[in-house]
C-alpha cells in the first residue's frame, strides 16, 4: 500500500475543499470496498478524506443522509413508503457490510469487474485495452450493454430502486450544493476514471431526497444471485406501477423500471415502460416489455442468461405489484 | 480364540477371531460411553477464541516472510535482482527461488523475503526486479490439447499416458445386448482447498533445535520433510499443531514457503512467521477438474450391463486428475480410460476423497439417466444393483428420512418453483493403519493423561481418544486429559485417507487396557491380595468391580506406590488383522431441492446423509463430521469454482467474494445419521469417517435438480446460467420431437 495522508473533516464543504487540494484524493465513507481497492493496489490515492465524522442530517424522514448505512434503511416506515428501497438495502451484501456501507458509497461504488479487480488491462485504470473484451474472456458477471468499450455491470443495489422512486441526489461541491435525479447521476465510463458518476473529483453526495407517492408505495425490488450469502446480483430490478380500471379493463397507468448488473451504470428501462403503459397486464404485454428492455443488448458467449433474467424479473415484478406487493 | 458377532441388527454374522489383550468390541459389547454424544473437549477454547492456532502464534521479536509470485503463467526468468529490496530498511533476509528460471503457473514463487513488519515486507516485494521472457500458456484441458499447444513440462504432449481398466470388447458386447444405452458427457470444475486457516507456519530456532508451529494435517510428515530440506536430524525438529483451522489434503508436508520461513528464522536468529494470504491460498492445492464421457447400458428390468468412461482432467502442473467412475454398482462389465492433462496452473493435491466426488457425480447422474429412460424409480435401480449389505439397509433408512415417496415424475410440479429429490452413494476403504502409538498415564491423584503426537484435523480426535480410554477405565470422557499435536509425543498418523481415528483407536484402547491391568495389580498388592485375583477385577462406572471392596477410581489410584504408571499401546499389524464384516465403508445421501425454473436458481432444502464408520465412538462429533462434509459438498455442487483467465492464466476470483463458498443463507437442513456397524477389523471396530460423506453430496443434488426441472445439468457447479441453458435445450428438443 502506498503511503497516503488521511483527513477526517466534520462537514461536507470542508470535505469538498480537502478533495479539491488533491485531484487524486478519494473520499471514504463506510470503506467496505475502498479498503480492498487500496490493499490490492487498484487505487493509490495520495489522500483519503474520511466522511465518518460528519454528523448525519436529522429531521426529514424523506431526506436520507448519504452517510446513513444500508442497515439504517431497514425502517418499517420507509418500507411502507418506499418498499423497493427497503428491500434493495436488505438484499445487499452481508449484515456486517450493511452495518458499515453507506447510501452514498453504494451509489458511487467502483465496478466489480473481475479483470479490473485483479489488475488486468483496464481502460478505466488508464490501460490502452480491456482484458474483458477478449473473445475468450470470462464474462458471466459482466453486463450486456457495453459503453465506451467497458463491459462492467453496475452492482449498486440501491440505485435501481432510487431511480424508480424518482429520488434526487444532493451534491456538495466547492461552490455549494446542487441536486440531480439519481437517474442522471451516472454517465458513460471515461478512460482513466474508475467511477461511473457525474461527480467532480471534489464533489460528494450528501443526501438523497425522496417523495412518497402512490407509485412509490407500489414498488418492488428483485434480484437474482448465484449465492444467497454475500454475492452481487447477476441482475437486479426495481419496478413501480399503478393500475387503473377494473377486471378485464384494468390497465397499467404509470410504471417505472430500472435494472442493475446489465450495463456500466444502473439503467432506466424506458422502452420497456412505454411497452407497458396503458396496457393490460398480459403475457403478450410482458413479452413486449421484456423484448424492449433487451433491445440493443450485446451479450457475450457467457452472459446471455442475463437477458433472460431481465425479462423474467420484469414479468415477475409487475405481477407481484398487481397482486399487491412483496411476496416471498 | 473368541467369537465375534459382526454386522448390524438385521444382518449379522458370527466369526472366529484370534485376539490377545482386550476383548474386541462387537454387537454383544455393552459400552457405557462409546457411541453417546460427548461435547468436544476443546469447544470452550474454540468458541471463546482462546484456542491457539498456528496462525495465532506470535513472539515479541517475530519477523515476517512472504514469497513473491510470478504474474505470468508461463515464462522464463531472465533476471532477478533482489538488491533494492534487500537495501530497504527493515528487510532482513532475501532468497532467489527461481531454480532454473522456468515459470509454469501464475503465482509460482520467484523469490522469498523476510522483514521486520508485514508493511515493510509489502514494500520490499514491490522493489524486487524480475525480467521475464513471457511464453504462451494453456490453462484449460481444451487449450492444452490443441495442436501446437505450448508444452507444460518435458517431452511429449500435455496429455499423459492413458490409465486403462477393463476390456473394451467386453463392454461393447454388454452394450450390444442392452435395451437402453445412454451416452453423455459430465464436467466438474477445479475446487481449491481454501482452508479457513491458510497454509504456513511460525519457525523458531534455539541453537540447532527448531520448533515449528505448523498449520498441518501431518505433524510427523512436516518434521520429516523439514529435516530433509534443512539437512538436520529429525530429533532436532519439533512440530506443534495444537488446533487446526482446516485441512483437506493439501497440508501434509513442509512446503516451499515453510522451508523458506525456517531458513529466514535461522539466518536472522529470530522467530519467523509465514502464513499465506487468501489469494496465495488458492495456489496451495486444488481438486482437479474432469471431463467424463460416459456410456452406460442396462436391461429393461434395470440390470446394469456396461459402463464405459473416458475421462480427462487437469491437476495443473501436477497429476491426480483421475475420477472414481465407474464403481460401486454391479455392472456386467466396465471399461475406463483416464488421462491427466498438464496445464499452466498450480498443482492439484489430495482433496477430501480424491477422485470420488467428481466421479460419483457422473456415475450417479448416469444411473439416473438410465432409470429415467427405463421408467424405473432411481432408488429401485440402486437396490437392484448395489452389492453392499450395509448400503442396502442405508438406502431404505435414508429414503424414509427424506420422504422419498414424495418424489414425483421429473419436472411435473406446477408453477415456477419445482421440488426434486435425488440420491447418490458413498464408498471408502477401512483405512486404519499400523504404526501409531498412544501413551496413557494414570496419576496417583486419579488423573488420566493420553498422549499422541498427531494433530486433530478437526474431527474431534481429542474427545475420541478420551472416550475410548474412558470406556476402558470405566470413567467419563471429561475425566481424561488428551494431548495431541506435538512430535515430542508418540508417533501418530498423518490425517489423510480418513486414517486418524481408525489408526489411533486400537493403540489407545490397548494402552488403556494395559495400564488398567497394571493399576489393578498394584491395587491388589496394596490390598495384600494375590495379584492373580486381580485378573477378575475391572473398572466400571468409576468403581473397582469384582474385588472385595468397591473402591472408587480415585481411591484405587491412591494405592499406587509411584506418582504415575503408564503404558504405550501399539497399533501393530496384529491389531488390524481381525476378520471384517465388509471390505468397504458404505454410505448414501438423499437431497431435496427447490429450483426456480424462471431464474435458474437452486436451493437445497434438505440433505439426509447415512454413513457407516464402524463403531461410532462419539455420536455428536460423528454427526458434526458428516455435517461438514455435506456442507462442503453443497458448496462444490452449487458454488465453488476456480476461474483462470484464458488470456493471462491468472485467477480471476482470488478472494472469497469471487471464489464462492457456501454461506449460512445457503445452508440446507442436514440430517446426519452415523450408522454403527460392528465391522471387526480391529479391537475397537472404529473405521474411516472424514472422507466418505464428502463423496455423494454433489451427485445427489444434481439428481434432485434433474428431477425437479425435468432437464439435466451435467456440469458443476450448477449455476443459474446452466440451469436456464439445460431448460432451453430441453424445450428446443421437445419442439424438434413434435416436428
Amino acid at each position: 500500500m502506498k503511503p497516503f495522508s488521511y483527513a477526517a473533516p466534520s462537514s461536507y464543504p470542508e470535505a469538498s475543499a480537502l478533495l479539491r487540494e488533491h485531484p487524486l484524493a478519494l473520499p471514504k465513507a463506510g470503506g467496505t470496498d475502498l479498503m480492498d481497492l487500496l490493499k490490492e493496489g487498484v487505487v493509490e490515492p495520495p489522500r483519503i478524506v474520511a466522511l465518518g465524522r460528519i454528523e448525519p442530517l436529522e429531521g426529514n424522514p424523506n431526506a436520507l443522509p448519504a452517510n446513513m448505512t444500508l442497515a439504517g434503511l431497514s425502517d418499517p416506515g420507509l418500507a411502507e413508503r418506499f418498499p423497493a428501497l427497503a428491500e434493495a438495502a436488505s438484499e445487499a451484501a452481508t449484515p456486517q457490510v450493511r452495518n458499515q456501507g453507506t447510501i452514498g458509497g453504494n451509489l458511487a461504488q467502483a465496478p466489480r469487474c473481475a479483470y479490473l479487480r485483479t489488475r488486468h488491462a483496464c481502460l478505466r485504470l488508464g490501460d490502452s485495452e480491456c482484458a474483458a473484451a477478449a473473445p475468450e474472456a470470462f464474462t458471466r458477471f459482466h453486463g450486456v450493454f457495453p459503453a465506451s468499450g467497458c463491459r462492467s455491470g453496475h452492482s449498486s443495489s440501491l440505485a435501481p430502486a432510487l431511480i424508480v422512486l424518482g429520488a434526487q441526489a444532493v451534491i456538495q461541491g466547492p461552490k455549494g450544493e446542487r441536486s440531480v435525479a439519481v437517474e442522471d447521476l451516472y454517465r458513460a465510463p471515461e478512460a482513466g476514471a474508475l467511477g461511473d458518476t457525474i461527480l467532480g473529483y471534489d464533489e460528494l453526495i450528501t443526501r438523497v431526497d425522496l417523495e412518497p407517492t402512490p407509485l412509490s408505495r407500489q414498488s418492488v425490488y428483485l434480484e437474482v444471485r448465484e449465492r444467497q450469502t454475500f454475492d452481487f446480483a447477476l441482475v437486479n430490478l426495481a419496478a413501480a406501477a399503478t393500475f387503473k380500471g377494473e377486471g378485464e379493463k384494468r390497465v397499467i397507468q404509470d410504471v417505472r423500471l430500472a435494472a442493475g448488473g446489465i450495463a456500466t451504470s444502473p439503467r432506466r428501462l424506458k422502452r420497456a415502460e412505454a411497452a407497458l403503459r396503458g396496457k393490460a397486464l398480459t403475457d403478450e404485454t410482458l413479452r413486449a416489455a421484456g423484448e424492449a428492455a433487451c433491445a440493443g443488448a450485446q451479450p457475450t458467449a457467457h452472459n446471455g442468461h442475463k437477458l433472460i433474467l431481465l425479462q423474467r424479473l420484469i414479468a415477475r415484478a409487475l405481477r407481484q405489484i398487481a397482486a399487491g406487493g412483496k411476496q416471498k | 480364540m473368541s467369537e465375534l458377532r459382526l454386522g448390524f441388527p438385521g444382518n449379522e454374522k458370527r466369526v472366529e477371531a484370534q485376539s490377545s489383550g482386550a476383548t474386541p468390541w462387537d454387537l454383544d459389547s455393552k459400552l457405557a460411553v462409546v457411541g453417546k454424544d460427548h461435547a468436544r473437549q476443546e469447544a470452550p477454547l474454540k468458541v471463546s477464541g482462546r484456542a491457539q492456532y498456528s496462525y495465532d502464534v506470535r513472539f515479541p521479536n517475530l519477523i515476517y516472510a512472504r514469497l513473491l509470485g510470478s504474474p505470468h503463467a508461463h515464462a522464463k526468468v531472465t533476471k532477478l535482482d533482489l538488491s533494492k529490496a534487500k537495501a530497504l530498511k527493515g528487510v532482513l533476509y532475501v532468497e532467489d527461488l527461481t531454480r532454473g528460471g522456468r515459470i509454469r503457473y501464475a503465482g509460482q514463487a520467484v523469490a522469498g523475503l523476510a522483514a521486520e513488519s508485514e508493511e515493510i515486507l509489502a514494500d520490499a516485494l514491490a522493489l524486487v526486479e524480475v525480467d521475464y521472457e513471457v511464453l504462451p500458456h494453456a490453462v484449460s484441458v481444451e487449450a492444452a490439447l490443441k495442436e501446437g499447444a505450448p508444452k507444460v513440462r518435458g517431452r511429449g504432449g500435455n496429455a499423459g499416458r492413458a490409465r486403462i481398466q477393463g476390456k473394451k470388447a467386453a463392454v461393447n458386447a454388454a452394450h450390444a445386448s442392452a435395451d437402453l444405452v445412454v451416452d453423455a458427457t459430465y464436467r466438474t470444475q477445479v475446487q481449491t482447498h481454501s482452508c479457513l486457516e491458510t497454509h504456513g507456519c511460525v519457525a523458531k530456532w534455539d541453537g540447532d533445535e527448531l520448533t515449528v508451529w505448523a498449520s498441518t494435517q501431518g505433524t510427523f510428515s512436516v518434521r520429516r520433510s523439514l529435516s530433509r530440506a534443512l539437512g538436520v536430524k529429525a530429533r532436532q525438529v519439533r512440530v506443534i499443531s495444537e488446533h487446526m483451522g482446516g485441512g483437506f489434503g493439501s497440508k501434509f508436508g513442509a512446503d516451499l514457503w515453510d522451508v523458506f520461513c525456517c531458513k529466514a528464522a535461522k539466518a536472522t536468529q529470530r522467530p519467523c512467521r509465514l502464513m499465506l494470504n487468501r489469494a496465495e491460498e488458492h495456489l496451495a492445492g486444488n481438486r482437479p477438474d474432469s471431463i467424463q464421457r460416459c456410456k452406460f447400458s442396462a436391461k429393461k428390468d434395470g440390470t446394469l450391463l456396461g459402463a464405459e468412461v473416458r475421462a480427462l482432467g487437469t491437476g495443473g502442473v501436477g497429476g491426480g486428475a483421475g475420477v472414481f467412475n465407474p464403481g460401486i454398482y454391479s455392472f456386467q462389465s466396465t471399461y475406463s480410460e483416464q488421462r491427466d492433462v498438464n496445464t499452466h496452473a498450480s498443482r492439484a493435491r489430495a482433496f477430501r476423497a480424491p477422485r470420488h466426488p467428481q466421479g460419483v457425480f457422473a456415475l450417479e447422474g448416469m444411473l439416473d439417466e438410465l432409470a429415467e429412460g427405463l421408467g424405473i424409480d432411481p432408488l429401485a435401480l440402486r437396490l437392484k444393483n448395489d452389492p453392499h449389505p450395509v448400503r442396502q439397509a442405508q438406502w431404505k433408512r435414508g429414503a424414509e428420512a427424506i420422504g422419498w415417496s414424495r418424489r414425483k415424475a421429473s419436472g411435473s410440479d406446477e408453477g415456477p418453483l419445482k421440488r426434486g429429490f435425488g440420491l447418490a452413494a458413498a464408498r471408502w476403504k477401512h483405512n486404519g493403519r499400523p504404526g501409531s502409538a498412544v501413551l496413557v498415564r494414570i496419576g496417583r491423584e486419579g488423573t488420566v493423561e493420553v498422549r499422541n503426537g498427531a494433530q486433530d484435523i478437526g474431527s474431534g480426535a481429542r474427545t475420541l481418544l478420551a472416550t475410548l480410554v474412558a470406556e476402558e477405565l470405566g470413567l467419563q470422557p471429561s475425566q481424561i486429559e488428551v494431548h495431541l499435536g506435538d512430535t515430542r509425543d508418540p508417533n501418530g498418523p498423518a490425517s489423510g485417507g480418513s486414517t486418524t481415528s481408525p489408526s489411533l483407536a486400537p493403540p489407545a484402547r490397548a494402552a488403556a487396557y494395559q495400564v488398567k491391568r497394571e493399576l489393578l495389580e498394584s491395587a491388589a498388592r496394596a490390598l495384600k491380595v494375590p495379584t492373580e485375583q486381580a485378573q477378575g477385577w475391572d473398572l466400571k462406572g468409576g468403581k473397582l468391580t469384582g474385588a472385595p471392596q468397591a473402591l472408587s477410581f480415585a481411591k484405587v489410584c491412591a494405592l499406587l506406590t509411584t506418582d504415575t504408571i503408564e503404558a504405550t499401546g501399539k497399533g501393530d499389524r496384529a491389531a488390524f488383522s481381525l476378520p471384517r464384516f465388509t471390505s468397504e465403508v458404505a454410505g448414501c445421501q438423499f437431497a431435496e431441492v427447490e429450483v426456480d425454473v424462471e431464474l435458474g436458481t437452486v436451493r437445497v432444502i434438505k440433505v439426509v446423509a447415512v454413513q457407516d464408520c464402524g463403531t461410532v465412538v462419539n455420536a455428536l462429533t460423528a454427526r458434526s463430521q458428516i455435517n461438514g462434509a455435506v456442507i462442503q459438498g453443497v458448496s462444490y455442487a452449487l458454488f465453488e469454482e476456480r476461474i483462470l483467465d484464458p488470456g493471462s492464466g491468472r485467477q480471476l476470483n482470488p478472494g472469497l467474494l469471487g471464489y464462492k463458498i457456501l454461506g449460512s443463507l445457503d445452508l440446507p437442513e442436514i440430517e446426519s445419521i452415523p450408522m454403527s456397524v460392528a465391522n471387526g477389523i480391529n479391537p475397537t471396530g472404529v473405521s474411516s469417517l472424514g472422507e466418505p460423506p464428502a463423496v455423494p453430496t454433489a451427485g445427489a443434488i444434481a439428481n434432485a435438480v434433474a428431477n425437479a426441472i425435468g432437464a439435466r445439468v451435467r456440469s458443476l457447479p450448477i449455476t443459474p446460467d446452466k440451469v436456464l441453458a439445460a431448460l432451453a435445450e430441453q424445450a428446443r428438443a421437445k419442439k424438434e420431437q413434435k416436428k
